[in-house]
């Protein structure tokens, strides 16, 4: 069962009624979450029916409201187009993704950020760990490791802050609609 | 003078209005209860019936079979309709057994139901000098003489009532405050449930499996949380710090700060796009930092509210999760803490436990060594979907061990460090025993080091024999020192093999540690808040050990979990819904009663007018008095629980403790001591703990000297120095004060400490002056020690006939003048100004 395909339609559901100014009920967004921490549940042990139909009863919930909301804002062929993406979900090979894992050459206790590649700010990042004496390394994938002592590791976010807010200020100034 | 007692539920204010009485005419009526033959088959009850009609103001006197029984009850009322008695004494058996039997009977009959007293004649006379019916009979006679003493000095009372509001708030989100609020929410009730953390779960969502059974801990877990957060009556108030807590039973008024996720909680699906597009990652606490989480992260994926949070001490402010947000909306790095404020009528305490990282030890090297980990590392990195995938490895290289040992009682059962047990270490350390076994086979090589091995649980042992049947080594003995190999990073245990007598060395390539488990961190400012006693461990104090284990020693709060003493997981599941039943006797109610034996203060005599005292607040056990500056002290009636401390330490005499005043006490004194005084042992017994010693000594007719002359307090806390003064003034032989045992038997949780503080001070004092030390004893006596107090009443008694009678007789001649000149300086009156109301005890 593609329980997390069929969890991110409904999502996108529940997401674009908010954008055409629907308040959601609290109660669906709680089973909109509850489905999402118990389709996580599942994962660790994928043989408990309970908690699978526990998982059924949340999206259906939040799949009802959205579906009738969805008709009368958008008609019945918007919905019935939703519900089409629903079933192919359902059916969907669910790909599990890797989560970052244990780092063994960062010291216990030590204090430490690593900052992803995808990131614009590497090259400056590079530089506001310089001149705070903080160390940098490299790791697989260009991820870069920033290490030291706590308060300069502080100072370091707030300069990286500082620089984005900038940045943003920069850029509405030269765009500013 | 007598008080009067009004409460106007409107205002919450009640007024005790100190009112000049002219003359009401006694009339006491005093029943002897023959008790089949339990009374009578020892004591001379026509003796009793003559001897009771000689005493002041005692206008009717009555025997009969059975008093407890409805023909004696009808007795009572009948008696006191037809000779207009407006005080009762049933000369029967123990208060402890039908006070509230008699005093409803005197009630049925239109009397204040607090005009009645028992004398003590069974367990006191009847059973425990037996083969002395004379001198029980006498003892008997000064027992009565005592209750009518203090009957004539009784007030009318009045029960106190508050509304009650029917919510709880339990505070923390573990397993054990998750099952304290369904069970509160399946009864009806609306509960507030109030988190620190960023999820709800507690320690139990952290846990790979649970033992003995190998369950998965977050599936049977998880959707516990999901039913908290979808159940209609249960609000969960997460990433909150709890400010300030006001009011009183059935009426608490709470201040909490919702600290801000910059996340709008009602618009974050969960979706975690956020996550993915966040740029930065930190050490993760839930994975005790051997993974990572990033700047916009829940803490597990299991979380519930599944809210994201930005940390702002890592979030480099890059916006990119915006952006991946998109049309949700729910980012707002603008959000500021909120402060809300709630009302319950019933708070329950969970909020668990903390983890000792041993990182001060050096035998150990925890925190130097890589590969010397604790159990929670190590659970986090045998966890599925935990940081490693579930892998065990090393973290100086990546590999797997070959070869594991675990140490047991790594800061618990030290001295030094933790004294006490932790209570679960032995059974997780076989858990994780058996689930590397099970795991690795053969390839894995495990010891335990242990000092000795816990498994008092259903289904414990027979899991104890599975970890011996896969092969674990266990070894009886404490690791003296860890050594490490520098190449490998191995490490060499040093130890003490205590089944072969020698010592031992193993090579390990990976050591787990099951540290201590102690008490949350912010546990004391919880205690602060809620006016909470810790114990000597740190964990929050129950308000007493083995009859009230799930209440707090403030009424209307309830412990449940580690935060009251370390538990395991059923036993704190069981320990939640038996706080929220408790909870619910107070919540349920449309009004909660005081009982009115509580303290109240004279502001005509009070110090602190004119003075910086405070002494009271500072010494209640359940900070129900409150001071002000220039103002007289004001006792919350409904926090008060009536154990009379205050009263014995006001150095100013201001603070009666309404039906045990100091008249009534030393009216029992004085009657108790009117004939052969040097031959009596005058003893002050607590309610709770001594008195009930001796009714058992009665019960189980252990026999003991029948010179002592008991008087009833609610609390040790409660006596006075100046009735250890007045009973040597009147020329007792010996005072015995019985308490319950210290530090944690006292009912009033510390009213034994300060009764032993006061004593020891004038111990000496009167040792000084001449008294003999042996003369003043201060003894601890448990409700279960009936033959500890009937050997103790043995060698007192041994004692004053060792002094002999003259010695003492000479003794107190010389301390008496000095005694009346103590006594008569405490009793001159201050003086002052004086306000139109006399006194106004708080309960709001």
């Amino acid at each position: 069962m593609g329980h997390l395909n069929e969890w991110k339609v409904v999502e996108e559901m529940i997401t674009v009624l908010r954008e055409k100014g629907i308040v959601i009920p609290s109660e669906t967004m709680t089973e909109l979450q509850a489905a999402k921490t118990l389709i996580h549940v599942l994962e660790a042990d994928p043989n408990r029916a309970d908690t699978c139909q526990e998982i059924e009863k949340c999206l259906f919930n939040v799949e009802s409201y959205a579906a009738s909301e969805g008709q009368i804002m958008f008609g019945i062929e918007y919905v019935n187009k939703w519900l089409t993406q629903l079933d192919q979900a359902k059916e969907a090979f669910e790909e599990m993704k890797e989560e970052p894992k244990l780092l063994p050459s960062i010291p216990r206790g030590a204090k430490w950020i690593r900052i992803s590649p995808s990131t614009h700010s590497i090259e400056d990042s590079k530089k506001f760990a310089d001149e705070l004496h903080l160390s940098c390394i490299t790791q697989n994938e260009g991820f870069l490791l920033v290490h030291g002592e706590s308060e300069q590791l502080r100072e370091f976010i707030r300069k990286m802050a500082a620089r984005n807010e900038k940045g943003r200020l920069d850029e509405q100034t030269i765009h500013p609609f | 003078m007598i008080f009067i007692i009004t409460s106007h539920s409107r205002t919450q204010v009640i007024r005790i209005q100190l009112v000049e009485k002219k003359f009401e005419h006694l009339r006491i009526g005093v029943f002897v209860c023959h008790c089949g033959l339990n009374i009578a088959g020892v004591l001379n009850i026509k003796d009793l019936v003559q001897f009771a009609g000689t005493l002041p103001d005692v206008v009717y006197v009555k025997d009969n079979r059975y008093t407890c029984a409805d023909p004696g009850q009808e007795e009572i009322k009948k008696a006191v309709k037809e000779h207009r008695l407006n005080r009762v004494v049933v000369a029967a058996c123990s208060p402890r057994m039908h006070e509230p039997t008699f005093r409803r009977t005197v009630s049925d009959a239109g009397l204040n139901p607090f005009l009645f007293e028992m004398a003590n004649i069974r367990e006191f006379a009847s059973w425990c000098h037996s083969s002395t019916p004379e001198a029980a009979t006498e003892k008997a006679k000064d027992l009565i003489k005592m209750a009518v003493a203090k009957v004539r000095l009784l007030l009318p009372l009045q029960k106190i009532e508050v509304p009650v509001t029917h919510k709880a708030l339990v505070i923390g989100g573990g397993i054990a405050g998750m099952n304290a609020s369904l069970d509160l929410a399946e009864m009806g009730f609306k509960v507030y449930l109030l988190e620190k953390g960023e999820s709800i779960g507690g320690r139990m969502a952290q846990l790979d499996k649970t033992f003995p059974t190998l369950d998965c801990s977050i599936c049977i877990e998880g959707p516990k949380m999901v039913d908290v957060k979808r159940h209609p009556n249960i609000e969960i108030i997460d990433y909150a710090d709890l400010l300030s807590v006001e009011g009183y039973v059935g009426n608490f008024k709470i201040r909490i700060r919702k600290n801000p996720r910059y996340v709008i909680a009602h618009n974050c699906t969960g979706c975690g796009e956020c996550k993915e597009a966040c740029p930065i990652e930190y050490p993760n606490e839930w994975d005790m930092n051997l993974g990572v989480r990033k700047a916009i992260s829940a803490p597990f994926d299991q979380a519930v509210p599944l809210v994201y949070t930005i940390n702002k001490d890592y979030c480099i402010e890059c916006y990119k999760c915006v952006d991946a947000c998109g049309a949700r909306q729910a980012i707002n790095f603008e959000q500021k803490p909120e402060e809300i404020e709630i009302e319950a009528g019933a708070i329950i305490v969970a909020t668990g436990y903390d983890l000792y990282l041993p990182y001060d030890n050096p035998l150990y090297g925890y925190g130097k060594c890589p590969n010397v980990i604790t159990s929670l590392e190590f659970e986090r990195l045998i966890l599925a979907a935990g940081p490693t995938g579930g892998k065990v490895i090393r973290a100086s290289d990546g590999k797997k061990p070959h070869t594991v040992s675990f140490i047991q009682c790594v800061g618990s059962r030290d001295v030094k460090k933790y004294p006490y047990c932790s209570n679960f270490c032995c059974m997780y350390t076989l858990k994780h025993a058996i689930q590397l076994k099970e795991k690795y086979k053969e390839d894995v090589e495990v010891y335990i080091f242990y000092m000795d091995m816990r498994s008092n649980s259903k289904g414990y042992e027979e899991f104890y024999q599975r970890a011996r049947e896969l092969g674990v080594t266990f070894v009886h003995g404490r690791v003296s020192r860890i050594v490490e190999v520098p190449e490998t990073k191995n490490l060499i245990l040093h130890a003490e093999d205590m089944m072969l007598g020698q010592p031992i060395e193993i090579e390990s390539e990976m050591v787990v540690l099951a540290s201590a488990a102690t008490p949350k961190k912010g546990t004391e400012e919880i205690a602060r808040i809620l006016g909470l006693t810790r114990g000597a461990d740190g964990f929050f104090m129950e308000s007493h050990p083995k009859l009230k284990p799930m209440d707090a020693p403030t009424d209307g709060i309830f412990l449940a979990g580690a935060c009251q003493g370390l538990k395991d997981i059923p036993y704190s599941v069981s320990q939640g819904s038996g706080a929220a039943s408790r909870a619910a006797t107070v919540i349920s109610k449309p009004t909660w009663k005081i009982e009115p034996i509580v303290s109240v203060v004279d502001p005509l005599k009070c110090r602190n007018v004119t003075a910086k005292c405070g002494i009271c607040a500072e010494r209640c056990p359940h900070k129900s008095i409150k001071i002000d500056d220039k103002q007289p002290a004001q006792v919350i009636t409904a926090m008060c629980h009536g154990c009379g401390t205050c009263v014995a330490e006001c150095p100013a005499n201001a603070i009666t403790q309404m039906h045990f005043t100091d008249d009534q006490i030393l009216a029992q004194i004085g009657a108790a001591l009117e004939t052969n005084p040097e031959e009596k042992i005058l003893a002050f017994l607590c309610n709770w703990c001594s008195y009930a010693g001796a009714d058992l000594a009665g019960t189980s007719r252990f026999e003991y000297p029948p010179t002592i002359r008991p008087v009833r307090v609610m609390c040790s806390g409660r006596v006075d120095r100046d009735f250890v003064l007045e009973a040597f003034r009147q020329g007792a032989g010996m005072v015995l004060i019985g308490a319950c045992h210290l530090p944690y038997d006292c009912h009033y949780i510390s009213g034994n400490g300060r009764m032993k503080a006061r004593m020891e001070a004038l111990s000496k004092m009167l040792e000084k002056l001449g008294l003999s030390p042996e003369r003043l004893r201060v003894e601890y006596v448990s409700a279960a020690e009936g033959v500890k107090f009937a050997e103790l009443v043995k060698e007192v008694n041994a004692k004053m006939n060792a002094l002999g009678k003259d010695k003492i007789k000479a003794e107190n001649e010389k301390l008496r003048p000095i005694l009346e000149n103590m006594l008569k300086k405490k009793a001159e009156p201050i003086v002052r100004e004086t306000p139109k109301i006399a006194s106004t005890m708080l309960v709001a």
